[in-house]
């Protein structure tokens, strides 16, 4: 195991330090006294996680602040360490991984509390260690020591243990998500929002939108450390976390991106699709066989045999573009049948389009979710020029490329060019008729199934309602009103 | 950016909104497209969603405060203008409008020629950058 998975990491101890101030005479004296303002205190008090890796401590406070409603600070320095436990007053606790610092640095650290606080150690200390004798002198019972090896997992126990009371009380709307690790967290199924000096949270980011270092970089430059996600959203994202603590701490340990569509969600969604627009099992075993031709279809040219794996949500994660058209040819077949088109020579025109329709974006997959002329233009600065004009003829080269094939249905590479034919849609020209049904239909699929991955929470109700001024007229039109036959 | 100005008028009292919808075509000689709102949560959400190029805004909302939608803009980087509207004109109120950033101050019961003037420095900027941004491609 490497990273955070890595066994030896749990001989790193960790500790916990319930502060008390030292004008306050005991721990209990203080939770009697202040037990009334708990509830409106909580949000004031804070808490120090010092952890060598940033992105990694930053974890923690996520945790922290999901059960506690605590802030953190995240510092991987002795020094900024030593400056907050000298500045803030509101310390509640101190989360220490000593794993990276020197001895000397810790027991710096140790004092600074010791000058500061009174500290409760015995009952009130939970030290997550394999080693009990590792770090003795500073106090403490050891707790969850081993326990199945999972430290994230260990800790939101202590911390659950520990702060009981808070936890109960702790009424915050809002999960804090920290900056930084917001260039590693995709996908997270809510929008995305930033509290005002008012403490008024507004919307800053759509759950579909792609956050980049310049979002941050100006974000920081106006002293913002947190964004904030509905706590509704959030218990997903604490449970995948939990659940997958070496996957989701060995790609930040690496500072890769975490998708948090999992397969698991994925399955979710398609179970969900199959209770609205229900296709009989023969239908669905046709839709499969489709699949399996289009795929063979692929095949035939060497140059995309490839790159195989990509149109298949793999066990592990469910990527953008595969999830993206298996969603989308699920959809469009579904709705197919709804519009009475459910013929196999219909279906097997839908299948090929949803395999075909970016596959001039095959080597560079991640281009795909850049569908839009809103996040075309966020994201324009970061892309290169090749990117740019990769993505801005991707329908007329996926068509184009679709004619290569032998196999292919009729009306295929048509469907294709016009896939984006909507106000927003990023390679959009203004028609010179109304837009045939097989493309009306595969256009609305292609952009519910967006409207699917990234919202946690969709309805078909809500889409039809978002999108009726994109889709009045013609056949757009027609679709989305059997749609609303469907929902009624 | 668009062809003529957007602009987003907030305030809780229909009349203001109502005056406001009505004298701004009249003194300003270019397009405008208003957006009125009584709250607001409904003016940020309308304002994150389209492009806006100036927000007018009451600073005394109700119980709500018409400044955090200054801070809201500032956030957004849209470089949407900001015009305060209000009959407070205590030195308190003035500061914190100078410090979120307001561009203009608009005082209750103001005259027509203030609102253009306010307009004019909004569609003045909006211009100035328009062709700026226009000449760069």
């Amino acid at each position: 195991m490497d990273g955070f998975g890595n066994p030896t990491f749990l001989h790193r101890p960790l500790f916990l330090k319930h502060l008390i101030e030292k004008d306050e005479k005991s721990f209990n004296s203080f939770f009697i006294k202040n037990r009334k303002d708990m509830q409106k205190k909580n949000q004031n008090f804070e808490v120090l996680i010092i952890h060598k890796d940033n992105l990694l401590g930053e974890l923690f406070s996520i945790l922290t602040n999901y059960y506690t409603g605590l802030n953190c600070y995240t510092v991987s320095s002795i020094g900024n360490a030593e400056k907050i436990l000298k500045d803030r007053t509101d310390l509640k606790l101190v989360v220490v991984d000593f794993f990276g610092f020197k001895d000397s640095a810790v027991k710096l650290v140790f004092e600074c509390i010791r000058k500061k606080f009174l500290i409760f150690t015995n009952d009130f200390i939970p030290r997550i260690t394999k080693d009990p004798q590792f770090y003795k002198e500073f106090g403490g019972l050891e707790k969850y020591s081993g326990e199945a090896e999972r430290l994230i997992n260990n800790f939101q126990k202590a911390i659950n243990q520990f702060f009981e009371k808070e936890i109960t009380e702790n009424k915050n709307q809002y999960l804090s998500l920290p900056l930084p690790i917001l260039l590693h967290f995709k996908n997270l199924g809510g929008n995305l929002f930033i509290r005002l000096v008012s403490g008024r949270y507004l919307k800053m980011f759509r759950k579909e939108d792609i956050i980049t270092e310049d979002d941050i970089h100006k974000l920081t430059r106006r002293q913002v450390s947190y964004l904030y996600i509905e706590k509704e959203n959030a218990l997903d994202i604490i449970k995948i976390i939990l659940n997958n603590e070496d996957d989701v701490t060995k790609a930040l340990k690496n500072r890769q991106v975490l998708n948090f569509v999992t397969p698991d969600q994925m399955k979710k969604k398609m179970e969900r699709i199959q209770d609205i627009m229900p296709l009989s099992d023969q239908e669905l075993k046709g839709i499969e066989l489709n699949i399996q031709e289009a795929l063979s279809t692929i095949e035939q040219i060497p140059k995309f045999s490839k790159f195989l794996k990509f149109f298949k949500v793999a066990p592990s994660e469910a990527n953008y573009y595969a999830s993206h058209i298996q969603l989308t040819c699920r959809l469009a077949c579904g709705l197919a049948k709804e519009m009475g088109l459910g013929n196999p020579q219909a279906i097997k025109k839908l299948v090929f389009t949803s395999y075909l329709h970016d596959i001039s974006l095959i080597k560079n997959p991640h281009l795909a979710e850049i569908n839009t002329k809103s996040k075309f233009n966020k994201m324009k600065s970061s892309l290169t020029k090749e990117d740019i004009d990769l993505l801005l003829k991707h329908h007329e080269d996926s068509s184009e490329i679709s004619l290569k094939f032998q196999g292919v249905p009729l009306e295929v590479d048509s469907i294709i060019k016009q896939h984006h034919n909507i106000e927003d849609g990023i390679t959009s020209v203004k028609p010179s008729g109304d837009i045939p049904l097989f493309s009306a239909i595969f256009i609305i699929s292609h952009d519910l199934s967006d409207y699917i991955f990234f919202n946690k929470k969709w309805t078909i109700e809500d889409f039809i309602f978002e999108k009726k001024e994109t889709y009045s007229k013609g056949n757009l039109l027609r679709v989305l009103n059997e749609m609303n036959k469907k929902e009624d | 950016m668009n062809n003529g100005l957007k602009l987003v008028l907030v305030d809780d009292q229909e009349d203001i909104l109502e005056t406001l919808e009505i004298k701004i075509p009249d003194v300003c000689d270019y397009e405008i497209e208003m957006f009125s709102f009584k709250n607001l949560q409904d003016a940020t959400d309308f304002i994150f969603e389209n492009p806006v190029d100036g927000v007018i805004t009451d600073i005394h909302l109700g119980e709500e405060l018409g400044i955090d939608i200054f801070e809201y803009c500032s956030y957004l980087n849209k470089g949407i203008q900001v015009v305060a509207l209000s009959g407070d004109t205590s030195k308190d109120t003035l500061e914190k409008c100078f410090n979120a950033g307001v561009e203009y101050f608009l005082n209750k019961p103001f005259q027509d020629e203030q609102i253009k003037e306010a307009i004019d420095k909004i569609y003045n900027h909006f211009m100035y950058w328009r062709q700026l941004i226009d000449k760069s491609y």
